[in-house]
């Protein structure tokens, strides 16, 4: 039986006796330490959301985001290693704008999402390459359909009505299996996924930590926009007092 | 310019012996499809090359393109936006590709191309997202939807029949109609356009072709 670090695991260009590439699994080892993203599919439209730790005071409060339009209609979360999160975002971006010169119409979400997988996978195949160490939630809207997708380091891409990424990915997943997501709207998420969010942070509470998000919605107009930072704090506010109180056993 | 087959001089590239698609073609949409159509007349400088062609090309299921100006041109700008169009429909999962898209193939060819290429194209068709539309890429390479579009020698006969008889929301009837009586009098003063008339219907169930025999065309000149 072939552990870790036996020598297979050396480049993206070997197999292991099972049948596995150790270095593809190792950057989705990566994926699963960064901070905890979430993808909603709601009754209208789709709500993204991320959180991550705030090293320092210094640090100025809503920059650094780990969510990105990609199209007016396209939004991306990232998570794990942020800069190559970033370099996949900015490949998606060129896509969708070529694609967009080229074709004369956007780029739909079901192609985009195909076109970046293929470009992550692309990287699992060369020794002089590193698979990106990073997942990638997309969201986007096509003639009133909202779809949904999630993106591996292996290049892997699947649809979902939900994802979960990130360290607290198994909490969130559970909370997320108690809602029916059907019947809520985007705006509705929002309160439940901070819940999620602050009740999945195993560090103390006292870290300091920031919540992202952003939605494409019949309330957007179909375009994907960040949610409004006010509307945002005060749920986020709401989540924290009704945790606590939960644990008070009020 | 040093390419071989193209010259500004028509004259000169008829003498040459290329492919001139003089002729008369147009496209009209009504309530519920498309309806294309074209002479049947290509010429040589005087020659009449072929005197049955066709020149309603299909692109896709829905969609047509009709040609005029240097007939290798036009073929092969139609054969590469056939390809390209059928990769599109196959990822995109989509039976019948938009009409925007084959036009835009087009639009950015003959653009990107304009110092090489004599070509002037009409696309046509339906797609289930917008429906029927038609779209004119002339010379320069530049690309206008519009309701009808009339190209080709011919068409500069019948601009004032075409402005005076065409109406929004006709029905496939009073739209055949239209096409095979402005293709008619072009043919019948256009020394360039002859032969039969040719017409498809395009509709979201399917398309119809037939034609007009030279004794049933409604204006002989």
């Amino acid at each position: 039986m072939s552990g870790a670090g036996t020598g297979y695991d050396l480049s993206p260009t070997t197999y292991n006796p099972e049948g596995r590439v150790f270095q593809v699994d190792y950057a989705i080892k990566a994926t699963e330490n960064g901070g905890t993203i979430i993808g909603l599919k709601c009754r209208d439209g789709i709500l993204l959301a991320g959180e991550k730790n705030v090293v320092s005071r210094m640090m100025m409060e809503g920059s650094n985001k780990y969510i990105f339009g990609v199209t007016k209609e396209i939004g991306a979360v990232i998570t794990g290693v942020i800069p190559d999160g970033k370099s996949v975002i900015t490949r998606a971006r060129q896509e969708a704008s070529q694609y967009s010169e080229f074709y004369g119409q956007p780029i739909k979400p079901t192609v985009l999402a195909d076109r970046v997988a293929q470009y992550m996978y692309l990287f699992t195949l060369y020794g002089g390459l590193r698979p990106f160490g990073s997942t990638i939630m997309l969201a986007g809207r096509y003639q009133n359909e909202y779809r949904l997708f999630m993106l591996d380091p292996s290049g892997a891409m699947f649809e979902y009505y939900s994802c979960t990424a990130g360290k607290g990915s198994q909490v969130c997943r559970t909370e997320i299996d108690k809602l029916r997501l059907e019947d809520i709207t985007v705006r509705d998420a929002v309160y439940h996924v901070c819940r999620m969010l602050i009740k999945s942070r195993e560090e103390t509470r006292d870290k300091r930590y920031e919540i992202d998000m952003g939605w494409v919605s019949e309330e957007s107009f179909g375009l994907f926009v960040p949610v409004p930072t006010e509307f945002r704090k005060e749920m986020e506010n709401k989540a924290k007092e009704d945790i606590e109180r939960e644990e008070r056993g009020e | 310019m040093a390419a071989i087959g193209v010259s500004d001089n028509i004259s000169e590239l008829s003498g040459m012996g290329v492919e001139l698609t003089g002729t008369s073609i147009m496209a009209v949409t009504f309530n519920g499809g498309v309806v294309v159509g074209a002479d049947s007349r290509t010429t040589s400088g005087t020659y009449i090359a072929s005197r049955i062609s066709d020149k309603l090309e299909p692109i896709h299921s829905r969609i047509f393109c009709l040609r005029s100006g240097v007939s290798s041109h036009t073929q092969t700008l139609a054969k590469y936006v056939r390809h390209y169009l059928s990769q599109y429909a196959v990822n995109e999962n989509s039976e019948y590709p938009e009409v925007g898209v084959a036009a835009r193939l087009f639009q950015v060819m003959n653009y990107s191309n304009k110092d090489f290429l004599r070509a002037s194209i009409i696309v046509a068709g339906w797609d289930p997202v917008q429906g029927p539309q038609v779209y004119e890429i002339p010379l320069g390479g530049s690309m206008v939807q519009v309701p009808f579009a009339i190209s080709g020698s011919g068409s500069g006969y019948i601009y004032g029949y075409c402005d005076a008889n065409w109406k929004p929301n006709m029905s496939e009837n009073e739209a055949v109609d239209f096409v095979k009586n402005a293709l008619s009098l072009a043919m019948s003063r256009d020394g360039s356009s002859g032969g039969i008339s040719r017409y498809a219907v395009v509709r979201p169930d399917g398309v119809t072709r037939n034609y007009v025999s030279q004794n049933e065309l409604p204006f002989r000149g």
